[in-house]
């Protein structure tokens, strides 16, 4: 125990004396505070300030009755004047006036349906968003001649744009129900998945890299005239979860500090400026009408979401929870061993990834992967149950299938078939990295591999 | 003592080590010697139990050699490296903890031999950033700083220059003094004719000689004589039949004996034929020539297979 204690200890002692062990975790949130902030800017500073002049716009309406023309109102921005003029005598008078713009508003009628459209015309290109400014103010016109043209009211259009949500429950022998809420229960095992997989597989990586670096210095034979091959193994595994672990604590607070600071660096400079901009932006023109509408339903809709997520995890977290995280440690045992027994049948990590024993490992759990969106439509195939209990897609597909609704004895199998994979798992890999870690040279072929795990 | 005894090892079809014994009596320098390929290395290793025999056995004072008797070895393999970035001291002191030594000790251990070798400057340096003579230096501390009963070396001097060489085989008989056994692997005869008490020499994984050096140069005792002359050479003087004369300079000649003569009959010759001679002297095989000769001879019985 001690050597596999040194064994960790180096592993963690190494890697979290290079700088690039604490900057990835700082790195991250840093990424997205860093796009957040250059898309506030860029539109902070591309919108109109608030010193500039109004924008003169000449609009051409040829409408009837030009009711756009009469209805669009000036802001401190836009400075809106109706013309008389024909769209090509407009357009020749600003062709000496850099920053003046000529609107041209047109109807016609297509199977009683009225059709309109709007051109911007103007000798450079509209600044910040001066465009959607006009586009908003132009809908929020038409909706309002639609619904006095159809005597409809906007309560009524929020009823009409309300869609139905179909709950499916599950009535069990004892007759409790049981909501399934499907959609969003397999969006969340989904995400839940692929995280595992994404995650053993860089665990995986970062075992094999491991041991690589030790074959290729070629320290790895006077370390196993000291150690066991297994001790070296399991050390390793352990420092890497260990490493992990640091990193994602790390992550995290690394995350809330940024965002914390990124916040407040944010208000202090943007939060004015946004202010005059919000006033001078006239939302509540652009955002009348159907745009109302639309958040309304939005909102009620991620409403039922948040809900449904929050009946999931209530009903069923810490029984959930536990599953997910055992097959997260078998997920990341799997792809540590066959990584290991990878990295050590290989000279170094080019010659890894190409090498057949590779492929033979990674392609079973792609497929795990390549099948998870076909669960959504259906849980519980044949293949699907197949494939969450054999042991190389199980940690994959059966967390997929979990928040849908799984027999215990479904589970009970998946994780003993799991458990006996990885214990198989163990003595063949065992085999291949004991006579690996010495061999140098010519790539093996998976039927040398084969000879080694059965001399 | 270390015994091995019958020990065999085959990968796949191929017989690496075929029935090989081997006794490291305590306080012995053993050179094993051998042609790239002949199984050295994959005995040392099973001396290790890095690797396993296939059949026969290794037993440590009267007792089959177990993982925790491997604190009593110090092993150097032939493919040389430690951790690239780790910092010296930080290597020693992780290879001393990890053989069983205190966090102290280790500490204590590693600043001796790090002082010894004059290397303390280096001991923040990466082992990266070492010349290849100090890297060895290096190694070779990993290999002795835990003092092991055992020192089992294969190729220990390959890639030094001769001050670094002188300095390692100078701390090799101090450590032989102090009553360790060395098992050691050289392509270089004359550090191994200088070390050992003892020769092993092994080809196609079988052993074709074992013995001091006097032993192994017992069978051409008779076989050679040089004749330091008063006068030039002259080959008109010795038409001695059955022998082979090879002259060595103006006033020395070697004589190879035929097993029909002896040196007797030659200085006999010499006398009546009023030869002048200064002196004359058995003329030994070097351990390099015995082991072209054991070696040759041997492949000839046993041709080498061919590996694909």
């Amino acid at each position: 125990m001690s050597k596999i204690w040194l064994i960790l200890m180096r592993e963690i002692s190494v890697k979290i004396k290079t700088v690039w062990f604490w900057l990835i975790p700082a790195i991250i949130p840093l990424f997205f505070v860093l796009i957040v902030a250059v898309t506030i800017a860029f539109t902070y500073f591309t919108s109109v300030s608030a010193n500039d002049r109004p924008i003169k716009i000449q609009v051409v309406d040829s409408t009837p009755a030009q009711l756009f023309g009469k209805s669009l109102k000036d802001s401190p921005k836009l400075d809106y004047s109706l013309t008389t003029d024909t769209l090509t005598t407009a357009k020749a008078k600003i062709q000496d006036k850099p920053g003046e713009f000529v609107l041209s508003v047109t109807s016609s009628v297509n199977n009683k349906i009225i059709n309109y459209n709007s051109q911007l015309f103007g000798t450079t290109n509209p600044k910040g968003n001066i465009q959607l400014n006009i586009q908003g103010e132009l809908s929020a016109i038409k909706l309002e001649l639609d619904l006095k043209r159809t005597g409809l009211s906007g309560e009524v259009l929020d009823s009409l744009n309300q869609g139905f949500h179909l709950e499916t429950v599950t009535i069990s022998k004892e007759g409790t129900e049981k909501s399934n809420l499907t959609s969003v229960a397999f969006g969340l095992s989904y995400v839940i998945a692929i995280g595992i997989y994404f995650l053993s597989t860089v665990f995986g990586t970062q075992i094999m890299i491991s041991i690589l670096e030790e074959k290729s210095s070629r320290v790895v034979e006077v370390l196993l005239s000291a150690v066991k091959p297994y001790q070296l193994l399991i050390g390793k595994i352990l420092g890497q979860f260990a490493l992990i672990s640091i990193q994602a604590v790390t992550t995290i607070v690394a995350s809330v500090v940024i965002g914390i600071i990124s916040l407040v660096i944010g208000i202090i400079i943007f939060i004015p400026g946004i202010e005059n901009n919000l006033k001078s932006i006239n939302f509540n023109q652009i955002a009348s009408g159907s745009s109302q509408v639309t958040s309304t339903s939005e909102f009620r809709e991620l409403e039922n979401t948040l809900g449904l997520i929050n009946s999931i995890l209530t009903a069923n977290s810490g029984w959930l929870l536990v599953l997910f995280f055992v097959y997260f440690l078998i997920g990341i045992t799997y792809s540590a061993i066959w990584f290991a027994a990878i990295g050590a049948s290989s000279d170094n990590y080019q010659s890894a990834s190409n090498s057949s024993l590779s492929w033979f490992v990674s392609l079973p759990t792609l497929l795990g992967v390549i099948f998870l969106p076909n669960i959504a439509s259906d849980s519980n195939t044949v293949i699907a149950k197949f494939l969450s209990i054999f042991p190389f897609t199980s940690y994959i597909v059966m967390p997929a299938r979990l928040a849908l609704g799984v027999s215990k004895w479904e589970v009970a199998l998946s994780l003993g078939c799991s458990l006996i994979g990885l214990a198989i798992s163990f003595w063949v890999c065992g085999k291949i990295y004991r006579v690996g870690l010495l061999m140098y040279g010519k790539k093996p072929s998976i039927a040398q591999i084969f000879k080694w795990v059965l001399s | 003592m270390l015994i091995a005894k019958n020990l065999t090892k085959k990968y796949g079809d191929k017989t690496i080590i075929q029935n090989f014994d081997l006794e490291l009596q305590s306080g012995q320098a053993i050179g094993f010697l051998g042609p790239n390929g002949a199984g050295k290395t994959t005995i040392m290793r099973m001396l290790n139990r890095i690797i396993h025999p296939d059949s026969g056995t290794v037993t440590l004072d009267g007792h089959r050699l177990t993982d925790k008797d491997l604190i009593k070895i110090g092993y150097m393999p032939e493919e040389k490296g430690l951790y690239p970035q780790m910092r010296v001291i930080d290597q020693l002191i992780y290879f001393a903890r990890i053989r069983g030594l205190s966090n102290k000790e280790a500490h204590r251990v590693s600043w001796h031999w790090l002082n010894k070798f004059e290397m303390g400057q280096y001991s923040k340096h990466k082992h990266s950033s070492l010349s290849k003579g100090n890297a060895q230096k290096i190694q070779f501390i990993v290999t002795v700083l835990h003092n092991p009963e055992i020192l089992i070396l294969d190729e220990p001097l390959s890639g030094l220059d001769p001050i670094n060489a002188d300095l390692i085989n100078n701390s090799l008989k101090e450590l032989q003094k102090e009553g360790k056994t060395i098992l050691f692997s050289s392509h270089r005869m004359e550090q191994v004719e200088a070390i050992c008490d003892r020769i092993i020499l092994i080809n196609q994984g079988h052993k074709i000689a074992d013995g001091t050096l006097a032993e192994l140069q017992k069978p051409y005792w008779e076989s050679s004589l040089i004749l330091e002359l008063e006068k030039p050479y002259n080959p008109e003087d010795f038409r001695l039949a059955n022998c082979e004369l090879k002259p060595l300079n103006k006033f020395a000649v070697q004589v190879n004996l035929s097993q029909s003569q002896s040196v007797n009959q030659v200085i006999s010759y010499c006398i009546s034929r009023r030869i002048e001679l200064k002196g004359f002297h058995k003329s030994l095989p070097t351990i390099k020539e015995i082991f072209i000769k054991l070696t040759e001879a041997d492949n000839q019985t046993q041709p080498i297979p061919k590996i694909h």
